[in-house]
């Protein structure tokens, strides 16, 4: 069995070679960067290492006539031990991207593609991406994926770990999962698994390659696609794939594809019919981005707090936090007004002279006060999602009634109190409905702050709002501390204001009490 | 939909109890911290001040941002002095209530210790009326915790109904819930409204009686 080392210099006469091929021939040995931990691929067992990526090593190794010798690498360090000459190849279920092409040299055809999918119990019906609008989808920090959910209208719930997603799905927080189709490909080899949730759809497709140092590694990847290039054409990777369980319709498309005329020349394995382009999914920096960035390192310099405001870095990330002010300000102007206006309705129903009004009045009142604000968010989703809007100004009206459906009845009845006291107080004379809502103006106010605070449920629904749109931010760009702190000091920003025109309209009330108490 | 109900309403029931625990230990976190706090106010000159602002800042707090904020700020697992403690999204919930419950204590609190100041201690037991509100005020806004994946009964109700295709069997799911809800709480509110009632009335007959007394000794 070949020997595993930790990443460490390895120096002998023939390091001084700076093509990596002539070192791999010289030393026999070939340095290959391989993970642990990511079955089927690469994990270790009482054996050692195992899986289709280790097996790969081995076989294109052979094929060199020299011994693997593994390395284990992280995503977060393969590529500098490659740059730093630690490594000769790197094996280690990397997607192949635009971004990572400028850092090494990727090895034509690749030897795997996957795709993010979206899992979920076998019971719901997800027509595709442009079905989850409003559906809340379970997905790991820094997916870049995640961006294209989150256009789509897919509420993202965040996870540091993928293994956390399988969590959350069998304890029934999550419905549905976004993930690297190869992560959830041993679970779906479950019985059990395979019994209770299924695949709903794939999107955004990165294909897989091994990788050589930018740097002297030209040989080397030219020897290696040209095994690849064997090892697709023969069936061996189909084999491999098989052993493991790594059952992707990839395999077939590139055994098929390589035995075809056109890819059977020599020069194939640079002609764009063969070969798959790398993924492109680095996204439009702001013209002020490095603005932003000497920001940041002015901020930590003087403060020593590290922050990042990457919602400023990238249009994309941008435009949500603009759209989710303009949305979260529309939102709780429109919740305050409605409160106040159900406030009026109900407290004049629920004191008028007619009794089957007031008694109706009662009818949308007590399940307005009794039941969770999240369940009545719940109802407005399927209602609009079943006349079938899906624009974000219809979601923003039905939050706002039910926000002021929720607020007003508790409001109402506050004021519809005010005008009973005041009825006894002045009987037989009958009091104006303004001179209730002046002895209830301190409860109305009350539920006006509590509107704006209860606002940023809104984004169950659909609207999106700041916390949505931050939410979106944080789910492709890591960066969460910053990001939720300017979320929270906005809100808390908000919700001072409204406090502050609700003690105003309050003290206006107060000036003019004369006329209405 | 009638099989359906058997297997939801269970499950369910268990799911209003995590709401009801969230608010236990949210309303005796308010207590706590809430307390404290209206003692300052009412009674230390020099804590006043600050424990005034720190309320105020306390009712600008939006719970449900608080929520999400601690989920995804706060470390998983941070130490509190001796004490290792995990944020799960329950906590978070729980915290996040305890905010909104010690603003409510605290303001309260000093009306009551007002009125107990003023020889009414009857008015101030209202205070305890005005706990068992909050109380199933936080009862309700522990729904919240559905958005960051605490198991709950607003989470199992959308579970539930995220199963059903038909429109007509969502609305009659959510139907079966709202009503479910109305009844418990309109009776505890009536209740409550009920005790409040009679507090009222032992309370007005001291008032009326010490109002009465100066013009008999004229």
């Amino acid at each position: 069995m070949p020997p595993v080392l930790q990443a460490s210099p390895q120096k002998s006469s023939c390091d001084d070679s700076v093509d990596a091929l002539s070192r791999v021939m010289c030393t026999k040995t070939l340095r290959v960067g391989v993970r642990t931990g990511y079955p089927p691929f690469a994990f270790e067992d009482a054996s050692g290492l195992q899986g289709f990526e280790i097996d790969l090593a081995r076989q294109l190794a052979a094929s060199l006539g020299v011994t693997p010798v593994f390395v284990v690498v992280t995503p977060a360090n393969r590529l500098a031990l490659l740059g730093e000459g630690r490594i000769d190849v790197v094996i280690a279920t990397m997607g192949h991207t635009l971004q990572r092409d400028g850092e090494a040299l990727f090895v034509r055809p690749h030897y795997y593609q996957s795709q993010t999918i979206v899992l979920g119990r076998k019971a719901l019906e997800i027509g595709g991406l442009v079905k989850l609008r409003g559906s809340t989808v379970c997905v790991t920090l820094g997916n870049s994926s995640n961006a294209e959910l989150s256009v789509n209208g897919a509420r993202l719930m965040l996870f540091d770990k993928a293994s956390r997603l399988v969590d959350e799905l069998r304890l029934g927080s999550c419905s549905l999962v976004a993930q690297d189709n190869s992560f959830f490909a041993p679970y779906l080899q479950q019985p059990a698994f395979a019994a209770a949730y299924d695949i709903k759809f794939g999107f955004a497709p990165v294909p897989w390659g091994m990788a050589v140092a930018r740097d002297g590694g030209e040989r080397l990847a030219d020897v290696l696609a040209l095994s690849m290039r064997q090892l697709h054409l023969s069936g061996g990777l189909q084999v491999l794939g098989k052993k493991y369980g790594v059952n992707s319709p990839f395999l077939e498309q590139q055994r098929l594809l390589w035995g075809s005329s056109r890819c059977a020349q020599i020069t194939s394995v640079t002609d764009p019919a063969c070969v798959l382009a790398p993924l492109d999914n680095q996204l439009e920096p702001t013209s002020f981005a490095p603005l932003v960035d000497r920001l940041e390192t002015f901020i930590h310099r003087a403060t020593g707090m590290k922050v990042t405001l990457a919602m400023f870095k990238t249009w994309v990330a941008l435009d949500l936090l603009v759209e989710g002010v303009w949305f979260s300000v529309l939102l709780v102007s429109g919740a305050v007004l409605a409160t106040w206006a159900f406030a009026l309705a109900f407290g004049a129903g629920l004191t008028s002279g007619n009794r089957w009004l007031r008694w109706s009045m009662r009818c949308v009142i007590w399940p307005m006060q009794s039941t969770p604000l999240m369940l009545l968010m719940i109802l407005a989703g399927v209602l609009v999602g079943a006349a079938g809007a899906t624009s974000p100004f219809v979601a923003l009206a039905a939050a706002v009634v039910v926000l002021g459906l929720f607020n007003g009845s508790n409001a109402g009845q506050a004021v519809a109190e005010a005008m009973l006291t005041l009825r006894e107080e002045r009987a037989p004379a009958q009091p104006a409905l303004s001179a209730a809502v002046y002895r209830a103006r301190s409860q109305m106010v009350a539920f006006m702050i509590n509107a704006t605070r209860g606002s940023p449920a809104a984004s169950v629904m659909g609207v999106p709002e700041l916390l949505a749109a931050l939410t979106d931010v944080a789910s492709f760009s890591s960066e969460r501390i910053t990001t939720y702190t300017f979320l929270l000091v906005f809100y808390m920003l908000l919700v001072a204001v409204v406090n502050r025109l609700a003690n105003v309209w309050q003290a206006r009330l107060a000036l003019s009490g004369g006329a209405y108490a | 939909m009638l099989e359906l109900l058997t297997r939801f309403i269970p499950a369910f029931l268990s799911g209003l109890l995590v709401n009801f625990e969230i608010a236990i230990c949210a309303l005796i976190g308010g207590v706590l911290l809430g307390a404290p706090l209206a003692a300052a106010r009412f009674q230390n000159r020099l804590a006043a001040i600050p424990a005034a602002w720190l309320v105020a800042v306390l009712r600008t707090v939006p719970t449900f941002v608080v929520m999400f904020f601690l989920v995804n700020v706060v470390p998983a697992n941070f130490s509190l002095g001796n004490w290792k403690l995990f944020m799960t999204p329950w906590l978070a919930v729980v915290v996040s209530l305890t905010l909104y419950a010690a603003a409510y204590v605290s303001d309260n609190a000093v009306e009551a210790m007002r009125q107990l100041r003023s020889g009414s201690p009857v008015a101030a037991m209202l205070f305890l009326m005005g706990l068992v509100r909050a109380f199933f005020v936080m009862v309700l806004s522990s729904g919240f915790g559905a958005a960051v994946g605490v198991v709950e009964a607003t989470t199992i109700t959308l579970r539930t109904i995220e199963t059903l295709p038909k429109l007509s069997d969502r609305l009659l799911l959510i139907g079966v819930v709202m009503v479910i809800f109305t009844v418990c709480f309109q009776v505890i509110y009536h209740v409550i409204n009920h005790l409040r009632g009679k507090l009222n009335q032992r309370f007005v007959r001291p008032v009326s009686a010490t109002r009465r007394s100066p013009t008999r000794q004229r």
